[in-house]
């Protein structure tokens, strides 16, 4: 048993390659020879702990699912570390995972069955799958899977798309009056004052200037934001107002 | 449409004539058949095209796999997923492989035996059932199986998010040497139960001398090759 190992000591660590967490679980439990059924889980937890950092320092990739393995064994060893309360009916924390491992264990085995029935007959060979010479004009019946299917229609796809690439792509612009109220807001919270007319005329989309102008509009109904001309025709500024007004009460109560 | 194991005939074989009877006979032809076929052909399909009857057509079967499987012959016939086929002998893969330029087969994965191991027991099986059992994405082992065409989708099982159920295919039987899925190895002959055997390790350790411990693991997946044997 584990007592012939001095106290503390951790198995020599050899990493061979791994299906799964079960399958190191199992591993674990071999080397150490103990029984599923009854796992030491302390000295088990540990050794599967030093694994996972052990395969970390050779920059293995640690899949999360050995990970959310350890935080389990870490759980159950702390379920079996509490008192139990009394008349409470005796549950082994351990049962759960015994009884997952057990049947990992039986697959794990027609596995290996399989791997040697297939290293066996691996050496025999038959005719291969070969095209029959037919005259031309006379079809031949496949059979084809799902996934022969799949795999045509992926080839056909991709060669549809190579053979017509996409074309100018036209995005559909999208203008809202919130973003552009935010928008003024901060740029007259940065500058006082800006000459509007132009700030319109800069714009790169109808849309986009009409939007802008009716989010200056919004902004002067509610007093955040005022405008004014020098003369008839002349540039018309904006500027903030005094009131106290923030962006926020604009993202409170406008749709985007 | 898809009648692939037999591509002619079959349907049109006038009931009321007579079949053959003598297996002698037919068995040249049905030689034939067989060497020229790329899958294992059903009896069934052997006695139509042969206008034979069945009794012939499995006496003839017989006597081909006497005079095949001889030491002397550097290929024999054996049944396999319901069908019967020529294969060579194992010991000429070095000479194949040599003279195909294979340097090694395509190999099944340790993870891939697992999942095909749990969808062959448990079939039809979803993809969630198969994680439950190995604690660990299998979505590309299964895309590895399929690609191998291990395996196939079976319909869809009515819970939510409607996963795809998995079966093993016909290539299965054959790349396992099965005739149908009630030849795979009994999951109770394989339930020698670890917990078992280590138990018995170590009344057999405390029994004899103290070092002898270590038991190989490759013994003991031998032992289970042998116990399933698959050339009959």
């Amino acid at each position: 048993m584990a007592d012939e190992q001095p106290q503390g000591a951790l198995p020599p660590i050899d990493i061979p390659a791994f299906s799964g967490p079960m399958d190191l679980l199992l591993h674990l439990i071999r080397i150490n020879e103990v029984s599923i059924t009854d796992i030491p889980i302390f000295e088990i937890t540990e050794q599967y702990t030093a694994y996972l950092d052990a395969m970390r320092e050779l920059d293995l990739d640690v899949a999360s699912e050995y990970v959310a393995m350890a935080a389990e064994l870490i759980y159950i060893k702390s379920k079996m570390l509490l008192p139990r309360a009394p008349g409470q009916p005796e549950e082994d924390p351990r049962a759960d995972l015994v009884e997952r491992l057990l049947e990992y264990e039986k697959f794990k085995r027609s596995a290996e069955t399989l791997h040697a029935i297939d290293t066996l007959r691996g050496g025999l060979w038959a005719r291969p799958e070969t095209e029959v010479p037919r005259a031309e004009g006379q079809d031949e019946t496949l059979e084809v899977s799902l996934f022969d299917l799949i795999e045509a229609f992926r080839g056909v796809s991709e060669n549809y798309r190579l053979a017509h690439p996409p074309a100018l792509a036209i995005h559909h612009l999208r203008f809202s009056v919130k973003d552009k109220m935010l928008e003024l807001l901060s740029r007259l919270d940065e500058n006082r004052t800006m000459p509007l007319l132009e700030f319109l005329g800069q714009m790169r989309y109808r849309a986009e200037a009409v939007t802008t102008f009716l989010a200056c509009l919004e902004l002067i109904r509610l007093g955040a934001v005022r405008a004014f001309q020098a003369r008839p025709f002349a540039e018309i500024h904006a500027s903030r107002t005094e009131a106290a007004f923030s962006a926020d009460q604009i993202r409170d109560n406008y749709a985007d | 449409m898809s009648e692939t194991q037999a591509p002619a005939a079959v349907a049109e074989a006038p009931e009321a004539a007579p079949r053959e009877t003598s297996a002698a006979k037919i068995l040249p032809a049905l030689e034939a058949l067989l060497f020229s076929s790329p899958t294992p052909v059903r009896e069934k399909d052997l006695a139509d095209l042969l206008e034979a009857t069945p009794k012939a057509v499995a006496q003839a079967l017989e006597t081909l796999a006497e005079r095949t499987d001889l030491p002397e012959r550097g290929v024999r016939v054996e049944k396999v997923a319901g069908g019967w086929r020529f294969v060579t002998r194992p010991e000429f893969d070095s000479l194949l492989r040599k003279f195909h330029e294979v340097t090694e087969r395509s190999r099944l994965s340790l993870a891939a035996l697992e999942t095909l191991a749990i969808i062959a027991y448990r079939q039809p099986i979803t993809l969630p059932e198969i994680q439950d059992v190995r604690g660990v994405n299998s979505s590309s082992v299964l895309k590895t199986l399929f690609e191998k065409k291990l395996i196939s989708t079976a319909g869809k099982k009515p819970v939510v998010g409607t996963p795809f159920f998995y079966r093993t295919t016909q290539d299965f039987l054959v790349r396992f040497g099965l005739n149908d899925l009630a030849e795979l190895p009994k999951p109770e002959d394989l339930d020698a139960d670890l917990a078992a055997t280590v138990e018995a390790r170590e009344i057999a350790a405390v029994t004899a001398e103290p070092t002898a411990i270590h038991v190989d693991p490759e013994e003991e997946s031998e032992a289970e090759a042998d116990g399933t044997s698959v050339e009959e």
